[in-house]
């Protein structure tokens, strides 16, 4: 392979990046459309304290650390989060918030984990296994499957919730399936772009494919696409400029969307203009 | 017109409903039926009590008492419950009715897609077929909206405010569809507030005001002394239009 | 004994000046925090206090003050919020969503490529309180000054304007300038608590006491009040922490809020459930 593509865990974090692309893509669409961005961006971080555990107790593990944070970071939210007093995410803020605080004291003062902080914190491209590779290619199918599956429940709970209830379609059941899936998938990047920047993979990539289409299937169709585009170039970039993989992938999915924003804003000024020409 | 079969149980029976919120009650002791084939209007005003009977016929609030559907229901909610961004166009949201008979495995068929493109053309709609809902008008939104419940084919449709805040040309394409639904032996049950309209064009009529006031036949129930008790306030008609003039402080009867 | 206690700490210098930036940024904080809950506008508190690593970042290659970087990157933040929702294709959630991690991606990497990384990094994400110089508290006296100043003056609009959007406008106010001042004064508060406990823990203290009070007040002002005192005695209580267990500041004080804010919604949901039972017990009989 090309100069910064050519060191074996480096393909090994390419193959996985474009493996999460998939479930990430897919979801995103989901946390765009029904708003759920902090959450999101709150599972992510929330998973801190837990890698921190796993680290600290080897029998336990990174992995089974942040998807207990995980589980526990979602039960909370959707319980408190009820609290009609509590509303416009600040359960989520607490609560993330709170994990962070934990993650800190228990990395600095209790466990004095050997990884450093930053690539718990914003990955590492050395930290991804052929074992991660391959649950990052189960997490994908899972994905796959059920949100193809339940596509249309979902598309039809999301536009009109006051409906899908009595239409029998259980949106309770879909809120469940996506936070569940997006619980995994968060825990499954970990590695590869860490617990603060997982949201831009989920929410920028997503966001930028709105802007160019009013359809939901080519709509995740390009979500996943520049996804996985967006993971390659990051972390090459990660690699050639020695960066924290996970803040080069959501530097350049922001520049992706700022890019699409920009054009996109263009077209739009030069067709009205052409329609106020057509119409004078 | 109509051909409520003589014999047929009746679309819709409730017996001594309620319902409270948090140990507030919203609806007390309802008793009504509706007959098979029948447009029926809820009256009421603001706080009566009419989404809260909607959604009890719906199944999606806890009450007492008893309620019995007869046939499988479809629902058109406000149009403000809808998230009007969402990435759609008209024909995919009419599609959207299909989905709970469709279930997870299978996806919506030539069959489906007729049907959908059929209602669409019944309310006019057809050439926006293509369209982003978000681009469509607050009456084409409804109409929409509309056929998406006809095509879920249920035998009780509900309608919350179908007529509210929009233009005339799309009420009437409605009131229209929602006539021609009901002489296929379908029954239709809709609040609104438009008192007028409801005379017009409903064959029978609920008044609620927390409790049922009156109900029964347009024509029975149409009348000011009703009207009066319910809004606690006057029914004013001039030259066939209808209005409500509220009393100012007028000690209570 | 217990009075030396709880005085030992203050005898060392840079105890009583992190005192002083803990109990400021935390009032700070707290009474601002109200606002925030209220509008629902956690999420964009979360995000200014990252995306303003871009700032840092970028006034210290530039040799510019932290501060003033950090300030900039707070006014782009708002104004690219508005104009991403201004689409109308994206929710104001979905734009904070986007600018988060673009904006403190950039970040971060700016930092990783300069020198000295590791430990520059770790006091922006957890902040270095004990390390906090005059300079610093002047900046957050006057920034304190301003925004109580600013509360003081179109407090009662701002909380209208969280009321009630549509009335507030009928009567005149310009709900858009209250909305900017709202946001600007949450990011004045970022820069200054960006000191104390670190962009990560920031929202701790901006959302923490005003969750603990909404649970403890039923009207505005007195919870304003209340969640400043709490931002205060959580600043005070990690500073204890940190004296006697040796455990980071930042963490500490966001824990400390965090703590209180568990407490009281976990008495709040008790009462809740309580309730319920109570309701259906009564509706049983009939």
């Amino acid at each position: 392979m090309p100069p910064p593509f050519d060191a074996p865990y480096i393909e090994r974090a390419l193959l996985a990046g474009v493996l999460l692309a998939v479930p990430f893509g897919l979801l995103g669409t989901w946390v765009v459309l029904r708003g759920l961005a902090f959450f999101a961006h709150g599972v992510g971080v929330a998973t801190f304290p837990g890698v921190v555990v796993g680290l600290g107790l080897p029998a336990l593990g990174p992995i089974a650390g942040s998807l207990a944070a995980a589980a526990g970071f979602t039960a909370a939210v959707s319980l408190f989060e009820r609290d009609h007093r509590l509303r416009g995410g600040a359960v989520t803020g607490l609560v993330l918030a709170i994990a962070l605080a934990l993650g800190g004291l228990l990395l600095t003062s209790v466990f004095r984990v050997a990884a450093p902080v930053e690539s718990v914190l914003f990955g590492s491209l050395l930290a991804i296994s052929g074992a991660d590779v391959v649950r990052c290619a189960a997490v994908a199918l899972v994905a796959l499957v059920t949100l193809v599956l339940t596509g249309r429940s979902l598309a039809a709970s999301t536009f009109d919730r006051e409906w899908a209830g009595p239409a029998g379609l259980r949106p309770g059941r879909g809120d469940v399936l996506l936070l569940g899936l997006l619980a995994l998938a968060v825990v499954t990047a970990l590695p590869a772009v860490g617990s603060l920047l997982v949201s831009g993979l989920l929410v920028v990539p997503a966001a930028t494919a709105r802007l160019v289409t009013d359809r939901l299937a080519p709509m995740q169709a390009l979500a996943v696409a520049l996804c996985a585009l967006e993971t390659v170039l990051g972390l090459a970039l990660a690699r050639t400029l020695d960066i924290p993989p996970g803040a080069a992938v959501a530097a350049l999915a922001g520049l992706g969307f700022g890019l699409v924003a920009a054009v996109a804003g263009l077209i739009r000024r030069a067709r009205h203009a052409s329609r106020i020409e057509a119409g004078a | 017109m109509k051909r409520a079969a003589a014999g047929s149980p009746p679309a819709i029976v409730a017996l001594d409903l309620s319902v409270s919120y948090e140990g507030r009650p919203a609806l007390t002791g309802v008793t009504f039926s509706v007959p098979a084939g029948t447009l029926a209007g809820v009256l009421g005003p603001n706080g009566a009590g009419k989404t809260t009977l909607l959604r009890a016929l719906l199944g999606v609030v806890s009450h007492t008492g008893s309620v019995e559907v007869n046939g499988s229901t479809s629902y058109v909610p406000q149009l403000s419950a809808v998230d009007r961004t969402f990435p759609v166009d008209a024909l995919g949201v009419v599609l959207m009715g299909r989905y709970p008979r469709l279930g997870w495995l299978r996806a919506p068929r030539a069959n489906d897609r007729r049907v959908a493109a059929e209602l669409l053309d019944q309310m006019g709609l057809s050439d926006r077929a293509r369209s982003p809902f978000a681009s469509l008008s607050g009456g084409q939104r409804q109409r929409v909206l509309v056929a998406r419940a006809l095509a879920q084919e249920g035998e009780v449709m509900l309608l919350d405010e179908p007529l509210t805040g929009i233009d005339a040309a799309s009420q009437e394409v409605v009131l229209q569809v929602l006539a021609n639904h009901c002489a296929d032996g379908h029954t239709v049950c809709m609040t609104t507030h438009d008192l007028a309209q409801a005379a017009r064009v409903c064959d029978r009529l609920l008044i609620l005001d927390g409790r049922l006031v009156a109900e029964g036949p347009t024509r029975e129930v149409f009348r000011p002394e009703i009207i009066r008790a319910a809004y606690r306030a006057e029914l004013l008609s001039l030259d066939g239009e209808t209005a409500l003039v509220h009393h100012g402080v007028h000690p209570a009867p | 004994m217990t009075l030396d206690w709880l005085l030992d700490p203050w005898s060392a210098g840079f105890m009583r000046r992190a005192l002083v930036e803990a109990v400021l940024a935390g009032a700070l904080c707290g009474a601002l925090g109200c606002f925030v809950l209220v509008r629902g506008l956690a999420f964009f508190g979360e995000s200014i206090s990252h995306t303003i690593v871009l700032g840092v970042a970028l006034a210290f290659l530039a040799g510019l003050p932290v501060s003033l970087g950090a300030a900039a990157l707070a006014a782009v933040t708002v104004l690219a919020v508005q104009a991403i929702g201004a689409g109308g294709r994206l929710s104001r959630d979905t734009a904070i969503g986007i600018l988060l991690p673009s904006l403190f991606g950039a970040g971060v990497a700016l930092i990783a490529l300069s020198e000295g990384y590791r430990s520059r990094l770790e006091d922006v994400l957890f902040g270095s309180i004990l390390g906090v110089t005059d300079a610093d508290l002047i900046l957050a006296a006057a920034v304190a000054a301003a925004v109580a100043g600013a509360l003081l003056l179109a407090g009662k609009e701002l909380a209208l304007v969280a009321f009630d959007r549509s009335t507030a406008r009928a009567m005149g106010y310009s709900v858009r300038l209250l909305d900017l001042l709202l946001l600007g004064l949450v990011a004045l508060a970022a820069v200054v608590a960006l000191r104390a406990v670190g962009n990560l823990l920031l929202t701790a203290l901006l959302v923490g006491p005003p969750v603990t009070a909404r649970m403890l007040c039923r009207r505005f002002w007195p919870m304003v009040a209340l969640a400043a005192a709490l931002g205060a005695g959580a600043g005070i209580a990690g500073l204890y922490a940190t004296w006697y267990f040796d455990v980071g500041a930042g963490p500490a004080i966001a824990l400390a809020v965090g703590c209180v804010a568990v407490a009281a919604s976990l008495v709040a949901q008790g009462r809740r459930w309580e309730r319920r039972r109570a309701a259906t017990a009564g509706a049983g009989p009939q």
